[in-house]
């Protein structure tokens, strides 16, 4: 036999020993011993590119090949350099872009305007660079291509989507061995370390950009909304070790018992235990804890709302864009050591109310600023700037004063998309209230904006499509956040209760809607078969829609709570056929009792193992109204092998691919409805 | 749910090389078939084909529940052996793009995970399913069976046979020796896109010369047995850059082509040699299945099969009465053939012995539907022609006679690589300009490929030389027609037929007789729907969206006729000029061996 016939068979003998989830894992972890680091590729230097511009003698002009990114950068065509002029540079993400208010206001407008009422300043331009999702890396990237606008100044509000990292393999396995010794818990924390090291780099990055450029940097740590944004329902908690998952859930229920009764102290001891148990890897723990301590410990209440707001950021699972406090501390650290100037809006917020944890007055949704708060971010950030660009010392407060108010057109727009931002997000009704009714209090004409929504979101037509979208997306404003090429943004969510809401809201300034809306969705929605697996009938988040998120995607909807919702239309109410195809996930048990209610009222009890199987059920008419009806799943509370899914996602993790950390309570691969009379034809 | 078909449901997946699929039959009827990419507009999806298989089995009536076996179509463990052999000798190969890249256990993982499927799991060697995909499908009561491609696990080439209810391989060659990977690494040379760009290659052939030929020849040794080696000197296929060494360059004397630069005539000469040794070496691999096998009958599948000029000859030429090739030969089809060796495994009997007829087996959208969809757009001229179907096809026909480019888009969606009339652009084959304008204003793709013709069955033999049913458009033939049809003809007066009848094409064919009613032409121009780079279009939206971002005159989405000049003013401003995300998963530098 010659060496080639050999290497045959101990490649042969190989694949077979090693084809199995161990010899899958052995191969991954001899390839990445055997991985040099690969070299970091260059800095895109000595191009014309500066964001989605390419730079002229005088000006940049929008790159036509680029059109797809043209949504997340200032919606300019041309941006004059002129030669006379003085150059700030601002830098950052979507809370610089003014998400909401953009284009008629932005957080370089605000700095212009800002610079311009400071004396020997207005010759100053504000180049706007920040840019909509920008990660850590195209903030460098960036910084990198402004040096060549020869900036005088640089100004950074960025932080929010550093948690964004591309994991290295050995970032991965250093996870691995965490989650296999800790947890999903351990495994959270070695991540905050990651984010809080590349953040101390892209700092240092920034700074010797900014250096080489001789442009000092004024830093702006970025705020989050403490006081009003709540994590929605269905980031509840990570696998736990062991049964661990079954008492916590328990004590979940618990504690909210406690506090639907009033009684907090209990509710916090409860919350307390769930915290212990969890390690501090679930944020509804800590925001029980916050929301059990807010009438009499308000200070420790606070510090665990930063706690659930830290907590939600792992690479196990997707949430809202956020800063971590450690990041914030970091940037204060860096801040130090390079000598950047700083705009600590942790501070400059709860100073300018009263001490207060930031809400709803500086916040439109978990991090992106209102007009009151660009206003007051861009006056202090220009107030530092001063003394740097040669002007006298003027103060924050100086310059917010003669700040103008915005159109009431304006911020009426920005409250409806704001509502609509929150309610996809997860927002409670009160706060979607909030929003709607601020917006129709600015200007009552925005309802026709209301009414729109409720008619292209309502069809099964693509946005882009429907009339209603058209004429709405007039608006630069709306244009720029439902983006007509965003199919995530512009994609249909099954949002009754913001479009509830916003019947009422209507309905309460004299806007005949109700009728017209019932009537809309029932033509487009109540069919002779619905299929409530689509994410209009189920999902009422971006996170909730099927095959988003984090982890293996499936060909079934996984339950991510004790209960799931569907929303069936229905015309006329006649007996329905409900049709399943379902199964629980491997547990304590291999069967346990399933619960369907139609509308509140229980329908049946259904034993279910862990085979799918077929299920026909009647949902009578006398449950049905005509419109919109809830159908819920109650799935059991069962002990999951925790261990088995916690080793099963460091497995993952080690083969390169992030598992999600919460578990599924119910799988579901379909579920019908057809009218019980079409089902006979 | 489960109607009461008997016999098992059995789930066919192609998937994680490139252009995953699913099939499904049942009781041995092929229900429905469909390809990854259409859902996710992922250009050759790679993925575990989760979207695919919902909706196909949801067209089917079935569910999860009612599968009783899904047969994955190819063995991981034998292709574990040949990557780590290609590693050699740095065991396990750790260059980037093989990390995490060898793991035999992710079909089963993900069938379990991904799928939700926790039942039986058949393994059904690479080119076994693609020979079953040919040789169950085909009809016949025995075969030659022989299969080409790239690589599957080792084999790049099978023979095989099959008889009644059994099928088996009786001799293979194996990788590093591929006529596929021949094929696409001077593909690359050419600068074209691996996996995508044979096509091309195959195209621009009839305007070269063979003057490389004898060069060509010396990449491959064609035995007097019919087997064949490549000289691996001019072969490096663990490049990520290209497949070809330093020592091809030299030995072909044609430098590469740097991709989208000038097409010049020395590659046209590459390409026409390329195709000429091709043929030749498809001629003596069907000769050695008829010394194997000696039935009347051949069966070809995989990648190779594609190549129709090739197949054409071995149609014309080769030792075979009848010859029949899985209009879906590439790795897509493979979950055809993994799921009716399953159904042999667990029934002992073959599928349905029928020969396949019809390629429309993906997800249609119900008229009603589309009208739901348009209505959203308010009051437009889109022109309603529900339970009109007569006025319908006048209306089309009188704009394809007038010269416009129409998207069609009806019916169930077509599965495999062609366009069949489901999801085409159309258009009058007679206008002289019509293959430049659909080309650069519509495709958006070189000036040289050719497109197809779809014809009345009835018609086809006036037209062409052909005298059988060419119902998958797999064959090319010599364009005989009175009509002076530039828009179809080939420079080498070739052309690639789809021949249509009313009973395996309904409206299609109604649409292509009204056209002869006003033209006496009793043939359309039928290329597929989708702009270069993105996968043709499954959804309304989709066609839409194709419609506004090129020069097509006319929409026809089922009943309804949408003309350019119908089009909102603010949906023109929004896409006109804009391309489709171009999204791929797949190397196209490179065939992906991974």
């Amino acid at each position: 036999m010659n060496t080639d016939d050999l290497n045959r068979t101990y490649t042969r003998r190989l694949s077979e020993l090693l084809s199995s989830a161990d010899g899958a894992a052995t191969l991954a972890l001899l390839q990445k011993l055997q991985r040099a680091h690969a070299p970091e590729p260059d800095a895109d230097a000595g191009t014309d590119t500066v964001g989605v511009w390419r730079r002229t003698g005088t000006e940049l002009v929008r790159d036509a090949g680029r059109r797809e990114e043209w949504r997340y950068w200032a919606d300019l065509e041309r941006v004059p350099l002129p030669v006379d002029r003085r150059r700030v540079v601002l830098l950052g993400e979507s809370a610089a872009r003014g998400y909401f208010f953009d284009p008629a206001h932005n957080l370089a407008t605000l700095l212009g305007e800002a610079l311009g009422r400071i004396s020997g300043l207005s010759d100053v331009q504000v180049v706007d660079l920040a840019r909509t999702n920008a990660t850590h890396v195209d903030l460098e990237a960036t910084a990198h291509q402004a040096v060549a606008l020869a900036p005088d100044a640089l100004v950074v509000l960025a932080g929010n989507n550093w948690h964004n990292l591309d994991l290295t393999p050995a970032q991965m396995q250093l996870l691995a061995e965490e989650l296999r010794s800790g947890g999903f818990g351990a495994a959270r924390t070695l991540f905050h370390r990651l984010v809080v090291e590349q953040a101390g780099r892209t700092l240092d990055a920034l700074a010797a950009t900014a250096h080489a450029a001789g442009a000092p940097i004024t830093l702006v740590v970025p705020e989050f909304n403490l006081a009003d944004w709540q994590d929605e329902r269905s980031l509840v908690c990570p696998v736990l070790p062991g049964e661990d998952s079954r008492v916590w859930l328990e004590l979940r229920a618990q504690a909210q018992l406690h506090l639907a009764r009033g009684e907090h102290e209990q509710g916090a001891a409860v919350a307390e235990r769930m915290r212990r148990l969890d390690g501090g890897s679930s944020h509804v723990s800590a925001r029980l804890l916050a929301d059990a301590l807010a009438g009499h410990r308000p200070a420790e209440a606070e510090q665990a709302l930063v706690t659930a707001k830290d907590t939600v950021v792992s690479p196990f699972t997707l949430h809202s864009p956020r800063v971590l406090a450690a990041v914030q501390d970091e940037m204060r650290r860096k801040a130090d050591e390079h000598g950047f100037l700083l705009v600590d809006l942790p501070k400059l917020l709860r100073a300018a109310d009263g001490d207060r944890a930031p809400g709803r007055r500086f916040f439109m949704d978990y991090c992106h600023l209102t007009f009151e708060g660009l206003a007051l971010t861009a006056a202090a950030a220009a107030a530092r700037l001063a003394d740097q660009l040669g002007a006298p010392a003027t103060t924050t407060e100086e310059l917010l004063s003669a700040q103008t108010r915005p159109a009431s057109a304006t911020l009426a727009v920005a409250h409806f998309l704001a509502a609509v931002h929150n309610s996809h997000y997860g927002q409670p009704a009160h706060i979607l209230r909030h929003h709607l009714d601020e917006a129709l209090a600015q200007d009552p004409a925005v309802a026709v904006h209301l009414e729109n929504y409720l008619d292209y979101q309502t069809r099964v037509t693509p946005h882009w499509m429907c009339a209603s979208y058209e004429k709405s997306a007039q608006v630069p404003e709306l244009a720029r956040y439902l983006v007509v090429s965003d199919t995530r943004l512009t994609g249909k969510l099954a949002d009754h209760d913001l479009r509830e809401e916003m019947v009422r809201a209507l309905e309460s300034t004299g806007v005949p809607t109700a009728k017209r809306y019932e009537d809309l969705l029932v033509a487009e929605h109540a069919r002779a078969e619905s299929d409530l697996l689509v994410d209009v009938a189920q999902a009422a988040t971006f996170r909730e829609r099927r095959g988003s998120g984090v982890g293996t995607r499936t060909a079934f909807l996984r339950a991510a709570d004790l209960t799931s919702e569907f929303h069936l239309v229905v015309d006329e109410p006649t007996d329905t056929e409900l049709r399943l195809t379902w199964r629980l996930p491997a547990g304590e048990t291999d069967a346990d009792t399933v619960h369907v209610a139609v509308n509140g009222t229980a329908l049946a009890a259904q034993r279910l193992g862990t085979a799918w199987q077929n299920t026909e059920l009647t949902l009578p008419a006398a449950l049905l109204r005509r419109g919109r009806n809830v159908i819920t799943i109650g799935w059991p509370l069962r002990a999951v092998d925790g261990d088995r899914l916690v080793e099963d996602a460091a497995a993952a993790l080690e083969r390169g691919t992030t598992p999600s950390g919460f578990p599924a309570y119910g799988h579901l691969f379909a579920c019908t409805a057809r009218p019980l009379a079409a089902t006979r034809d | 749910m489960r109607n009461n078909t008997e016999g098992p449901v059995v789930v066919g997946v192609s998937a994680h090389f490139h252009d995953s699929a699913v099939a499904v039959l049942v009781g041995g009827e092929l229900v429905g078939a469909a390809h990854e990419e259409r859902f996710t507009r992922v250009k050759q999806d790679p993925d575990i084909p989760r979207e695919a298989l919902r909706h196909t089995l949801r067209e089917a009536g079935l569910t999860l529940a009612d599968v009783d076996c899904v047969a994955y179509y190819e063995d991981p463990v034998k292709k574990l052996d040949r990557q780590l052999w290609m590693g050699l000798p740095q065991v396990p190969d750790s260059r980037p793009d093989a990390l995490f890249r060898l793991d035999a256990d992710r079909p089963f993982r993900d069938i379990r995970e991904a799928l939700g499927f926790d039942g039986r799991v058949e393994i059904v060697d690479h080119h076994l399913s693609h020979a079953a995909s040919a040789y169950y499908f085909s009809g016949f009561a025995d075969s030659a069976v022989l299969t080409v491609d790239a690589v599957g696990e080792w084999a790049t080439t099978t023979w095989g046979r099959g008889d009644g209810d059994h099928l088996e391989l009786i001799g293979e060659t194996r990788f590093p020796h591929s006529l596929g990977l021949l094929y696409s690494t001077i593909t690359g040379h050419l600068g074209f896109e691996v996996n995508e760009g044979e096509y091309k290659v195959m195209g621009l052939a009839p305007y070269g010369e063979p003057r490389f030929a004898d060069r060509v020849r010396k990449l491959i040794d064609v035995t007097a047995d019919g087997t064949f080696e490549l000289d691996l000197a001019y072969f490096d296929f663990r490049n990520p850059q290209g497949m070809g060494t330093e020592k091809l360059t030299e030995l072909l004397g044609v430098p590469p082509r740097v991709p989208e630069s000038e097409i010049e005539q020395i590659h046209c000469d590459l390409a026409r040699s390329l195709q000429l040794v091709t043929e030749e070496t498809l001629l003596a691999l069907a000769a050695r299945a008829k010394r194997l096998v000696p039935s009347d009958n051949l069966c070809m599948a995989g990648g190779v099969a594609l190549n129709v000029v090739a197949t054409r000859r071995v149609v014309e030429e080769g030792p075979f009465k009848n010859v029949f090739v899985q209009p879906a030969a590439g790795d897509a089809g493979g979950s055809l053939g993994a799921a009716a060796v399953a159904h042999q495994r667990i029934t002992g009997r073959r599928i349905t012995a029928r020969r396949m007829r019809s390629a429309l087996l993906g997800p249609a959208t119900p008229a009603d539907e589309v009208a739901r969809t348009l209505k959203g757009a308010g009051a437009r001229d889109f022109l309603d022609f529900r339970d009109r179907e007569g006025d319908l096809l006048a209306a089309v026909a009188d704009r394809l006679a007038a010269g416009k480019v129409i998207g069609w888009y009806h019916g169930r969606m077509e599965f495999g690589p062609r366009a069949l009339g489901s999801r085409s652009i159309l258009a009058d084959p007679r206008g002289a300009d019509m293959r430049d304008r659909i080309n650069a204003s519509v495709k958006m793709r070189e000036a040289f490929r050719p497109f197809a013709p779809a014809v009345l069955a009835e018609k086809a033999g006036e037209h062409f030389r052909l005298d059988h049913p060419s119902p998958f458009m797999l064959e090319t033939c010599e364009v005989t027609s009175p009509l002076d049809l530039p828009a179809i003809t080939h420079v080498d007066r070739s052309a690639r037929v789809q021949t249509v009848t009313e009973e395996d094409n309904g409206r299609f064919y109604r649409l292509i007789r009204a056209f002869e009613e006003r033209t006496d032409c009793p043939i359309v121009l039928n290329t597929s729907f989708n702009l270069r780079g993105e996968p043709i279009v499954r959804t309304p939206e989709d066609a839409l969206l194709c419609f506004l971002r090129s020069s097509i005159d006319c929409l026809v989405l089922e009943d309804f006729v949408i003309d350019r000049a119908a089009l909102p003013t603010a949906w023109r401003i929004w896409f006109e000029g804009t391309r489709p995300p171009r999204t791929s998963a797949v190397s196209d530098s490179v065939y992906t061996l991974l």
